[in-house]
């Protein structure tokens, strides 16, 4: 078992750090390794920790659960990297997942406890970081995948949070069945059928956007300053009649009629910054000579 | 009564957290329910008159939030704090 894990250490580091011979590119040796034989290999080190069925066989504890997603982070990982490998992206691309990626390994060295699978899972994470520095930028010509594995690494980024968060909760705030149903979205990030979607999703989101009718406002806190003059907007918002609202919301770009005022104070606080909020001073100047 | 739902990035500290509440309160109106969507947390407003008091969050642990004198408990939420999860609860002093 201990050459098994000492073969596989060595054949991931090996196919990542050449990974991108599989391009055939110049300047780079045959294989003399299987890379296909390397993944299966690691996949036989997580074949319990990350099988469903070896789950259910277990205590169903918390750590069986986070050692079940450790495992499947891990492979997930190694194969989107894979994946991504075969196409001509360019090198911050790679770079952006392999971080990524890297950060998983790290936590699974971190929360795994077997020292044999910490050192097959250290041995990873630095053949990982080290292939950063065998790409070569003569290959990075293709120019819609690139945004493709872009937008897969932000979704895969996004995808992971509820399992890194999931794995801190207790078994009934964060069952398995979850964690399941998460890897699998994490899984699907990384596909260009995810990033196709995200992507038309986003874009109707733009376009719900531009026409005002849907976004979400993400507020953080603003500075006092700034605070006491949306206010001061908001409440003189309050006193005006239907009319000056319909006449303030017409101003602003904005639907008119009964949900005119809601639109407005809404307005008011997504400005989280001076020149926003200077736009809506602005008009609360010009038609009613109120100054905030 | 018309709502809007606000996110607030889970990255926040507490402090910080509370204080977009409060601002937003001034703005919108009361506070009425908290909650998470991913990395972010959401907190839902009532397009009402601006609450006399504002609401102030507090963490806690078990079922259920602690009483506090002076105060009721305008909602709990499952929510992050500097990216943790944390329970939630809103007061508001009366």
């Amino acid at each position: 078992m201990g050459r098994i894990r000492r073969v596989a250490a060595v054949g991931i580091l090996l196919a990542l750090v050449a990974g991108c011979s599989s391009f055939g590119a110049p300047g780079a040796p045959d294989r003399s390794f299987d890379e296909a034989q390397d993944i299966a290999q690691l996949e036989q080190e997580f074949q319990t920790a990350a099988s469903i069925k070896g789950f259910y066989a277990s205590g169903q504890t918390v750590d069986d659960r986070n050692r079940f997603i450790i495992g499947r982070l891990v492979l997930t990982d190694v194969h989107y990297i894979r994946f991504i490998r075969q196409f001509a992206v360019n090198k911050a691309l790679i770079d952006s997942a392999v971080d990524i990626a890297t950060i998983g390994v790290d936590l699974a060295v971190t929360l795994v406890g077997a020292a044999p699978t910490k050192a097959i899972l250290g041995a990873v994470s630095g053949g990982l970081t080290s292939s950063k520095v065998s790409i070569d930028k003569n290959f990075f010509q293709e120019k819609t995948v690139p945004v493709l594995v872009g937008e897969m690494n932000a979704q895969r980024k996004h995808a992971r949070i509820p399992l890194v968060a999931g794995m801190h909760e207790t078994m009934d705030k964060y069952p398995f069945e979850q964690a399941v149903i998460d890897l699998q979205a994490y899984y699907e990030a990384g596909t260009f059928i995810g990033a196709l979607h995200a992507i038309q999703k986003e874009s109707g989101v733009r376009e719900q956007e531009a026409d005002g009718v849907l976004d979400v406002i993400l507020a953080r806190p603003v500075p006092t300053a700034l605070q006491v003059r949306r206010k001061a907007a908001a409440a003189y918002v309050r006193t005006l009649d239907q009319a000056q609202l319909d006449q303030l919301a017409s101003a602003l770009g904005l639907p008119t009629g009964g949900s005119a005022k809601s639109n407005i104070l809404r307005t008011i606080l997504k400005a989280q910054s001076t020149p926003s909020f200077d736009v809506i001073a602005d008009k609360l100047n010009t038609l009613f000579g109120k100054k905030v | 009564m018309e709502k809007e739902t606000v996110e607030s990035p889970g990255s926040l500290s507490l402090a910080d957290f509370e204080l977009t509440i409060q601002q937003s309160e001034e703005i919108i109106g009361p506070l009425t329910a908290l909650g998470r969507n991913g990395a972010n947390n959401t907190f839902t407003l009532l397009y009402d008159d601006v609450p006399q008091n504002l609401a102030v969050l507090a963490t806690y642990d078990g079922d259920a939030p602690p009483a506090r004198d002076g105060h009721t408990i305008i909602c709990t939420g499952d929510c992050l704090v500097e990216s943790a999860p944390a329970k939630v609860v809103a007061y508001r002093h009366t």
